[in-house]
């Protein structure tokens, strides 16, 4: 068969193009730099676009709220994992993007005198989600898509990465990639690479996460012998429409809506007397599923349900109209009329590729920077989320991260120059495809792509132990000795979704590794890593973040001490 | 948004659409002044003596001449638009463009001699 | 219960012309019509090609022609399709890539000749720019938009001539002329104000019939209508 190959130099190239990734391309754009963007959809179809609620940032336009304030509840709210430099600056730089944004025409919900509207959102101790209904992630992607058009980036649609180039100098030197649409490899040589790759929800059964989430990013990274921080720390967010996952807006909570169990009751009251169900998301998510485990689901069963009937018709059709449609199509269920079934759905990585605050990639994890790699958004690690990231911190993080870190790339691009690729790079991604398009594997993606989701949500879900975690390590390994056998059934060059799934498949067992590993390493419970078997926070121990390399032994550790600055650990109360 | 005194300049389409529009309004007055007229009052006979002193007036004159105008017009760019849609070819639209002319004008002719034409 | 399904196959690196195959399979409670198909390319028929991403109406990528109208397969739930075959195509009017995939590059294309980004002459304040709720509703519901294509590839007009900006550049056209803060409404209707743009729409309605999003389409390329006319004469 024969395989096309097409050569593309750039001074910048971005891959991924949710709000990490446009912004780092806009701000590219707007320095002068030649810029590429790679992605595996259109624009517009990242998953970026399914964020509802909001995006945070201390505007105190509903409130007597700071930069301060917005700090202390994204260090307390991250278990105190989180760097405190970078979270100091990312509470500054949010109320920047905010108004960026704002002059970039994205439609906010506003106030009766045109201000900005606020509203509440978990473990936020003031009103500081700026939003645009329940569709904040839509109107901010497409903005930054209509603004990528206006300064002409070069937008490479439906390509998929194969291979990260890591060249022996220890530069990085671009990207090999799939064409999705026609076949053929395209090399893409350029000075500095950005991976706005987004995150790895599709691992787990039950997510919130686009078909696309498949952590990409992490796996080329891992491939290439670089680590990755903190992969344990896995959101689940409580409000997933039951049985599908779907994303049911925290917003829905910050409206005022209740969480109510089997028994009727508002069962946060338990777990979280003070901010009930505003709590942030790792503590609610444990609360309804000790409620479920407990028997106080709803009839006894596996959901529980979000009451928003008393917010009245106006405030859900205005607010949440985007929810009140998904739960009346997917579930028949009108919030304005009866409470939504919902349950716990993966969600969000707090890990990811261990970055500098100006999104330069730390080949070591810790101080020594990758020449030409830089990383953003959720397929980043900071670390600004630490343990637990609070609701609308991540667009935030997206777009204000993709924007240092444009400008840190069109700064470095500037001065460096431009590395080949070598050839031994090419030949391996041209191996990579030939090995499903030529192969006769007898295993299809989807049979190993089922059982790691019952593995990632049965054994490395909300409450972990020792026993479940090193059963799922040893499975998942097991499921990684299977890749050379997956059987792709489709053999041809134009648009093969059966090539594209078995390349996907691959990248969730060799990440997925990583979470499970992790996750068994980590003796204590801080934020969303709840070990049943270690119930207590561990400061002594392991006030510290998890660096994992992959090695055909297994995971190898090292870890790398927390930035702690203005706010000592204490405990978290709520 | 645009302000109340920009100008668009350029017509390309726009007087089309427009006059499409002013002549549905003048069709539509037309057509219910006929109903009333000629169906719902007076005897309800309808006989030379009754139409005749009517269609030479010269007022009715005028205004049938403005009906028949308007509804060429009206008829004929509705036709033009359609195929407008399905003609991609130069040549192919000025074909169908004089035809439209041509046959505009034939009819408009006939249609002008047939209201002079009645005396009583 | 078992359901058949008749779709739409084409590659064309070896099928001469497009043809229907049929599958029936057993489909759950609750199944949309992207879970059918998802289920069919997993377990069926491997080869089957379609896009999809988010499968919460949000993403646009699923958007295809489902017993003859185009809706987003995400959305669209078996139950409400009656009890025959189900019938499912390509959005019709763009050239096929395999399947149910079609290039959306025109389609694109189209979008970026309205110039669809916010455009302001004024410097801006150091804050954000003062809109009331009454004028951020006039533009809220053409914002929520989500770039499927529906719309567009349901339109006669679109079908009989490409060169159509169609509706979905149009609606864009509208977010940003009517957005109080805007300020490229002139340029932006020097463009549209054209054979291939606003005058091509003949109020067929084909396109709010097909939105996902219920968007009022037709209703916004009127409004554009009226203010090009306005301005005019």
């Amino acid at each position: 068969m024969e395989i096309e190959k097409y050569y593309h130099k750039s001074d910048a190239l971005v891959v991924g193009t949710g709000l990490a990734g446009l912004r780092a391309a806009l701000a590219l754009a707007d320095a002068g730099i030649d810029t590429i963007t790679i992605s595996k959809v259109y624009p517009t179809r990242s998953h970026s676009v399914a964020a509802q609620g909001g995006i945070a940032a201390a505007i105190a336009h509903a409130s007597d709220d700071s930069t301060e304030l917005h700090m202390w509840d994204t260090v307390k709210g991250s278990d105190f994992l989180g760097d405190q430099d970078a979270i100091e600056m990312f509470v500054n730089e949010a109320i920047k993007t905010v108004y960026e944004m704002e002059h970039m025409g994205v439609v906010f919900s506003r106030m009766p005198d045109g201000r900005i509207a606020q509203r509440r959102f978990g473990g936020h101790s003031r009103p500081r989600a700026v939003y645009a209904a329940d569709y904040t992630g839509h109107v901010l992607l497409h903005t930054l898509f209509e603004q990528c058009i206006k300064k002409r980036v070069r937008f490479f649609n439906e390509f998929f990465v194969l291979k990260l180039v890591l060249r022996e100098d220890g530069v990085v030197s671009g990207v090999i990639a799939w064409d999705i649409r026609n076949g053929g490899l395209h090399i893409f040589n350029a000075k500095a690479t950005l991976f706005a790759t987004g995150g790895f929800g599709r691992a787990f059964k039950i997510t919130s996460n686009s078909f696309t989430n498949t952590g990409d990013g992490l796996a080329l990274v891992l491939r290439e012998g670089l680590p990755i921080e903190d992969l344990e720390f896995v959101q689940f967010h409580p409000t997933g429409l039951y049985r599908l996952g779907i994303l049911v807006t925290e917003g829905a909570r910050g409206e005022g809506g209740y969480l109510i169990n089997g028994k009727g009751e508002r069962f946060m009251k338990r777990y979280a007397p003070e901010k009930m169900e505003l709590a942030p998301r790792d503590v609610v998510a444990r609360a309804e599923q000790t409620e479920i485990n407990e028997g106080r689901g709803i009839d006894g069963k596996d959901y529980i349900y979000l009451d928003l009937r008393h917010l009245g018709a106006e405030k859900i059709k205005e607010r949440l109209p985007q929810i009140r449609e998904l739960a009346m199509n997917f579930l028949g269920v009108d919030p304005i009329k009866e409470p939504i079934p919902i349950q716990p759905t993966a969600h969000y990585q707090m890990g990811g590729i261990p970055t500098t605050k100006k999104g330069e990639v730390l080949g070591d994890g810790k101080t020594e920077v990758i020449p030409g790699f830089y990383a953003a958004g959720e397929a980043a690690c900071v670390s600004i989320h630490g343990a637990n990231r609070l609701g609308t911190n991540s667009q935030q993080e997206a777009i204000t991260m993709g924007r240092i870190s444009g400008m840190a790339m069109a700064e470095f691009v500037k001065k460096a120059s431009l590395f080949p690729i070598p050839k031994e790079a090419i030949e391996q991604a041209e191996e990579h495809v030939r090995r499903y398009l030529e192969g006769k594997g007898s295993v299809r993606p989807f049979e190993l792509r089922e059982k790691l989701h019952e593995t990632m949500t049965n054994k490395v879900g909300i409450f972990r132990n020792e026993k479940d975690l090193s059963e799922a390590v040893k499975e998942i390994r097991e499921l990684e000795a299977e890749i050379p056998n997956i059987h792709v059934e489709d053999k041809g060059l134009k648009f093969n979704l059966d090539l594209q799934e078995a390349l996907e498949t691959e990248n969730l067992l060799i990440f997925s590794e990583v979470i499970a590993a992790g996750a068994l390493n980590r003796k204590e419970s801080r934020g969303a890593h709840y070990r049943t078997d270690y119930p207590k926070r561990d400061d002594e121990n392991w006030l510290k973040h998890t660096l994992a390399w992959k090695t055909p032994e297994g995971v190898r550790f090292d870890y790398k001490p927390v930035v702690i600055t203005k706010f000592q650990p204490q405990e978290r109360k709520y | 948004m645009v302000g109340s005194k920009a100008l668009v300049k350029r017509n390309k389409g726009a007087l089309s659409w427009f006059l499409q529009r002013i002549t549905a309004l003048y069709l539509f007055v037309f057509l219910i002044a006929h109903f009333v007229i000629m169906h719902f009052t007076g005897s309800g006979e309808v006989t030379y003596q009754a139409v005749a002193p009517r269609l030479s007036s010269p007022l009715w004159k005028a205004g049938d001449l403005l009906f028949l105008i308007f509804a060429l017009y009206h008829g004929l760019n509705g036709l033009w638009q359609v195929l407008e849609d399905y003609t991609k070819s130069r040549g192919l639209r000025l074909f169908f463009y004089s035809l439209i002319l041509t046959m505009g004008i034939i009819l408009l002719v006939v249609g002008t001699v047939t209201i002079f034409s009645v005396k009583v | 219960m078992k359901r058949k399904f008749k779709i739409f196959r084409y590659n064309p690196e070896k099928d001469k012309r497009p043809y229907y195959k049929e599958y029936e399979i057993e489909i759950g409670e609750g199944w949309t019509v992207l879970d059918a198909i998802n289920h069919i390319h997993w377990y069926v028929d491997g080869t089957l090609a379609f896009r999809r991403a988010c499968r919460s109406e949000i993403c646009g990528s699923c958007a295809m022609r489902i017993n003859g109208k185009n809706r987003l397969a995400c959305k669209t739930q078996i139950k409400t399709l009656g009890k025959g075959t189900i019938k499912i195509e390509p959005l019709p009017g763009l050239p096929i890539i395999k399947d149910m995939v079609v290039d959306l590059d025109p389609f694109f294309r189209n979008l970026e000749k309205v110039k669809p980004y916010f455009i302001k002459y004024s410097p801006l304040p150091e804050k954000e720019q003062l809109q009331t709720p009454q004028e951020r509703e006039i533009i809220n519901e053409a914002a929520m938009c989500i770039l499927c294509g529906a719309c567009t590839t349901s339109c006669p007009s679109f079908w009989a001539n490409p060169d159509y900006l169609g509706p979905a550049a149009l609606l864009k056209a509208y977010r940003f002329i009517f957005d109080s803060r805007d300020e490229g409404g002139k340029e932006r209707l020097e463009i549209i104000n054209d054979r291939n743009g606003l005058w091509r729409c003949h109020a067929i309605f084909n396109c709010t019939e097909a939105c996902p999003k219920n968007i009022n389409i037709t209703y916004y390329i009127k409004k554009l209508q009226n203010l090009a006319v306005n301005n005019q004469f």
